[in-house]
């Protein structure tokens, strides 16, 4: 008998440890696809109501300071959270889309990824002003990451990734006057910033899908998919959506023929190594002459389906450029942990403005320093950091 | 409200609205009416027809006139849509799209085109709010018990 | 109404007085509107709307019109005061501008608070390029679409768009930097 029960102990104990063996492999298996985990998050954020997307919007804006309410609604997405951060340091990310719908494709993952983004942001903030800068500033890390996994083959899925970026560079602008002089986290930081921001595409990338799209959807029988999608009554008069519900084939081969023409010289100026003054230049230029052609050749499809790529061109030049002026913060507040106060001038041999091509204009204030691009003079173009006292 | 939605607004309500005083109509018309009547005068005297010549032109001329009056108006009202209406049913409107049809590519393009980033996230919270509320939580017995039908 | 505008033109080809009163009344207001909100000078702004009917009224006979009355009319009221800004050494608002909502009218008083709401945009307008105030005026007030500012200035719609959209990022940057109370501009986060 008492063999029985000690084989029977001993069968349990072998069980026992070959079931905890194999269990972190069978609990944490992770995807190798970013989008499944971003899925959940999103199927699982609730929704806040009116007055807690209000004290959100104003808690990232520093409107307000954080509060209890703001504490427990980040508690209850805890596990919102944990998946996104798990996302976001998965390198690969498939949404599964069908590209063959072209320009109907739906892309429900960019309005929900953009609202968990601020979840991630309002925590990184209350990690900040608690001290813990560390994992405030891995959480911004995070958001970049979800701006690259944002990029796809679309203008509009790389024009949503921009702003996202933005947001996260904003926010480490805000936390970096927590970091103690901390010369390893800055530097770790820095590098961390530029891996990422030599992974982020370049618009110059996405004209070809663009261009496959715009041309698939450009057909005589999409005429009131057209209408539906892209017509603005702002700039055409209803006549024009008529003519184009009872054009001929003619009509449609036209548009893609001057669309497609704008488009290999949009590409052509993109791919050249153009300051950007000139590129911007020549963007607008190329804008100009694709109205005027399909005015001449009755095209009016052409201008619809083509954007102001100088407007994006600008957009992407300062997403660029907001990398560059977090990354000569940071030098300036090593320099600054090192000997005590920030330097007089901007030092020699820190990442320049992209519009100008020159340094950033350095400038102290009151409580800290500000970076901004010579030669524009939107407040869009000013980078404020602050120091601590 | 968002900041592309305040400044247009901003603006908007912001229209001086201003009549033109008396005087200045006074002033205007009598200009522009000499103005006219020095133009007519002129085109007047290139041509001076004699009195025959002047009544049979002046029949036949209100003859035609009266012709192209009646062709001009038939045909405007042809070509050009008596009402809105007509117009209105060719173009969709935005705010009846479902959340899939307003975050396509093209519907999203179309909210760059018009009011830039902003207008792109603004159009992203429509969608997510026409979703509506997701439930916090449901528990395994909540769930069993729709289930089972109790 | 199109159909209204090219019936009267027709009639004012022909020498309609009648006509051209009608288009005047019907037009008079917005120009003067354009112009003042452009210009911030009444009297300045009236002699640029007495010239432009005074023009028009010259090209009796022979004008042909395409694109909207209004559009035309509207665009040039605007190159004129284009052309009048050029000259213009300073463009500083001081009084003649509240007072010039009001002044030689005969008609009702302007409502103290709307005039000094358009006091402070014509103040803001007057800090952006005027191309870029130029269309931010006719689309929002004087409800020009895109196509039809492009079409009447001569340039593209997207160039129409950029200078727009550009328009109101400056005039939101200088709302919120210039800590104008009474603007109601948002300037915290983008949602």
């Amino acid at each position: 008998m008492k063999s029985i029960s000690n084989n029977n102990f001993i069968m349990t104990i072998c069980v026992a440890m070959i079931f905890f063996a194999s269990a972190p492999s069978v609990f944490a298996q992770l995807p190798d696809n970013a989008a499944l985990l971003y899925y959940q998050a999103c199927l699982l954020y609730e929704k806040p109501d009116e007055t807690m997307d209000k004290m959100l919007h104003d808690f990232l804006g520093d409107k307000i300071g954080a509060n209890e309410v703001i504490e427990q609604h980040i508690e209850k997405n805890r596990k919102v959270i944990d998946f996104i951060i798990k996302a976001a340091n998965i390198p690969n990310c498939d949404w599964g889309y069908d590209y063959s719908q072209g320009f109907e494709l739906p892309m429900p993952n960019l309005a929900h990824l953009r609202r968990i983004t601020f979840l991630i942001q309002a925590e990184a903030k209350l990690l900040a002003e608690n001290g813990d800068y560390q994992n405030a500033l891995d959480h911004c890390l995070s958001m970049h990451k979800m701006a690259l996994h944002a990029t796809d083959r679309t203008i509009i899925g790389y024009l949503v990734a921009i702003a996202i970026s933005g947001r996260a560079n904003k926010a480490i602008q805000n936390i970096l006057k927590d970091t103690p002089g901390d010369s390893q986290a800055l530097n770790r930081l820095k590098g961390q910033l530029t891996n990422i921001e030599n992974k982020f595409p370049l618009l110059r990338d996405f004209m070809g899908y663009e261009t496959e799209a715009c041309v698939a959807a450009m057909q005589r029988d999409k005429a009131q998919v057209i209408l539906d999608t892209v017509f603005d009554e702002d700039c055409f008069d209803p006549n024009t959506a008529k003519r184009i519900l009872e054009a001929d084939e003619a009509f449609f081969e036209r548009s893609r023929d001057c669309y497609i023409h704008h488009m290999t010289d949009v590409q052509t100026v993109l791919d050249s190594s153009m300051p950007y003054s000139q590129a911007y230049e020549k963007l607008l230029e190329l804008g100009e002459k694709l109205t005027k052609e399909a005015e001449e050749k009755d095209a009016p499809l052409a201008i619809m389906f083509a954007p102001a790529f100088n407007r994006i061109y600008s957009l992407s030049v300062r997403g660029k450029t907001h990398f560059n002026a977090v990354k000569a913060a940071i030098e300036i507040y090593q320099i600054k942990s090192k000997a005590g106060k920030l330097p007089d001038t901007l030092p020699a041999g820190l990442p320049a403005d992209l519009f100008s091509d020159k340094p950033f204009e350095y400038k102290k204030t009151a409580d800290g320093f500000v970076l901004r691009c010579p030669d524009k003079d939107l407040s869009i173009y000013e980078f404020k950091f602050k120091i601590k006292k | 409200m968002r900041p592309e939605e305040d400044i247009e607004k901003f603006v908007r309500v912001r229209k001086p609205h201003v009549t033109t005083s008396r005087q200045m109509d006074k002033r205007t018309l009598n200009d522009s009416f000499a103005a006219m009547e020095q133009i007519i005068q002129a085109k007047q005297t290139k041509y001076k027809p004699s009195a025959p010549r002047l009544i049979i032109r002046n029949r036949i001329t209100r003859l035609i006139a009266a012709a192209a009056v009646i062709i001009v108006v038939i045909s405007l009202f042809i070509f050009y849509p008596d009402s809105d209406e007509q117009i209105d049913a060719v173009i969709a409107s935005i705010s009846t799209k479902s959340p899939a049809e307003l975050l396509t590519v093209a519907s999203l393009n179309m909210a760059y085109r018009r009011g830039g980033i902003e207008a792109v996230e603004q159009q992203c919270d429509e969608a997510v709010e026409k979703l509506g509320p997701q439930p916090a939580k449901i528990t395994i017995k909540e769930l069993l018990a729709k289930s089972n039908g109790t | 109404m199109i159909i209204e505008d090219k019936i009267l033109v027709w009639r004012f080809n022909r020498g309609s007085k009648d006509a051209f009163r009608r288009i005047y009344e019907k037009y008079k207001d917005a120009l003067l509107g354009l112009a003042i909100t452009m210009l911030r000078d009444r009297s300045l702004a009236e002699d640029i709307v007495h010239d432009v009917f005074v023009s028009f009224a010259g090209t009796v006979g022979t004008f042909h019109l395409s694109g909207t009355l209004k559009g035309y009319l509207l665009t040039c009221v605007g190159n004129r005061v284009r052309d009048c800004n050029r000259l213009k050494s300073e463009r500083d608002i001081g009084p003649n501008f509240v007072d010039a909502i009001i002044s030689n009218s005969d008609g009702p008083m302007e409502d103290a608070i709307s005039r000094e709401e358009s006091g402070q945009l014509q103040e803001l307008l007057a800090r952006l390029p005027y191309e870029q105030s130029e269309v931010i005026v006719l689309h929002l007030h004087h409800r020009m679409r895109f196509g039809q500012i492009a079409k009447a200035l001569g340039v593209s719609i997207n160039t129409v768009q950029s200078r727009y959209r550009y328009g109101l990022d400056k005039l939101r940057s200088i709302a919120c930097t210039s800590g104008d109370a009474g603007t109601g501009v948002n300037s915290g986060v983008t949602k």
